[in-house]
């Protein structure tokens, strides 16, 4: 294509700025949302499969706290399952789903 | 000189979670993929919308690519499937509406006329007509390399080129010697 091309000029023509800081920060914007999104799924499926393996064992569960209940006084029972349930919530808080924060590199 | 770090270092940091990694891919590669996108949309706004969902589509998909050194063409790729497949019909129908309301004032009205009648002539030409076009002729990328990216043939590559410039020409009613 040489100097005189239409084509060639109709091209260098038609296109986006080198750097485009508003298109880098909403693809970034796009990709914090879908990393949210997808954090939360898997908080959601890994719930769920807590719920569901829960609701399989309780049966057995139910027997091993007859069987400690008989055994073990009342208030270590209570006391047992708060440390257990602060320990799952206190896992919880650790790890958070990461907000939709954006980082961006400092340009040259 | 600042060095620039290679596309295989930033795919690698990009893939262990570094946002500014992929920032530092989009910064590069933006360009050259909405430039290829607005020639084939014909329409801006909708080009840049397809360009931020290839991207995002990057960014979900970045494990599965397998060689750091196509980063450039697998961009391109996806851009291409984007483009004709999500937002066909979409593009169609906004540039039947819009082609003609996207005018902006230039300080030079001829060369915006031959502006507009040469993207009115590209927009005519058929999708993978256009895309051909637009990556060898306006992207400078090699018969074979386009061919890889629209997953076509390289025959029917080289002959929609020669047909899309062709095109164009009668279209501006220039003699393509």
């Amino acid at each position: 294509m040489g100097d005189h091309d239409p084509l060639a000029a109709f091209f260098a023509a038609g296109e986006p700025a080198e750097r485009d800081v508003r298109f880098r920060a909403a693809v970034m914007e796009r990709i914090a949302r879908r990393r949210l999104r997808l954090e939360l799924l898997a908080r959601l499926a890994a719930g769920l499969l807590a719920i569901i393996g829960l609701a399989l064992l309780s049966p057995a569960l139910e027997r091993l706290a007859g069987a400690l209940g008989g055994s073990l006084p009342g208030p270590i029972l209570t006391v047992t399952a708060i440390v257990a349930l602060a320990l799952i919530v206190r896992h919880w808080m650790r790890h958070p789903p990461r907000m939709p924060a954006v980082r961006l590199p400092r340009l040259p | 000189m600042v060095d620039q770090p290679s596309d295989a270092a930033l795919v690698a940091a990009a893939r262990s979670g570094s946002d500014a990694a992929f920032a530092r891919i989009v910064d590069r590669y933006h360009k050259p993929v909405r430039a290829f996108l607005w020639r084939v949309c014909g329409n801006e706004a909708d080009a840049d919308d397809i360009a931020q969902e290839v991207f995002l589509a990057a960014w979900t998909r970045l494990a599965s690519l397998k060689s750091a050194a196509r980063l450039k063409s697998w961009l391109f790729s996806i851009a291409w499937h984007k483009a004709k497949g999500e937002a066909r019909a979409a593009i169609r129908a906004r540039e039947r509406d819009t082609r003609w309301q996207d005018l902006r004032p230039e300080t030079d009205e001829r060369a915006t006329e031959m502006h507009l009648a040469m993207q009115q002539a590209l927009v005519q030409l058929p999708p993978d007509q256009r895309a051909s076009v637009a990556l060898c002729l306006g992207g400078g990328w090699t018969h074979a390399d386009a061919a890889g990216i629209l997953g076509l043939p390289l025959g029917t590559v080289k002959s929609h080129i020669l047909r899309g410039r062709a095109r164009l020409m009668e279209i501006l009613g220039v003699s393509d010697g």
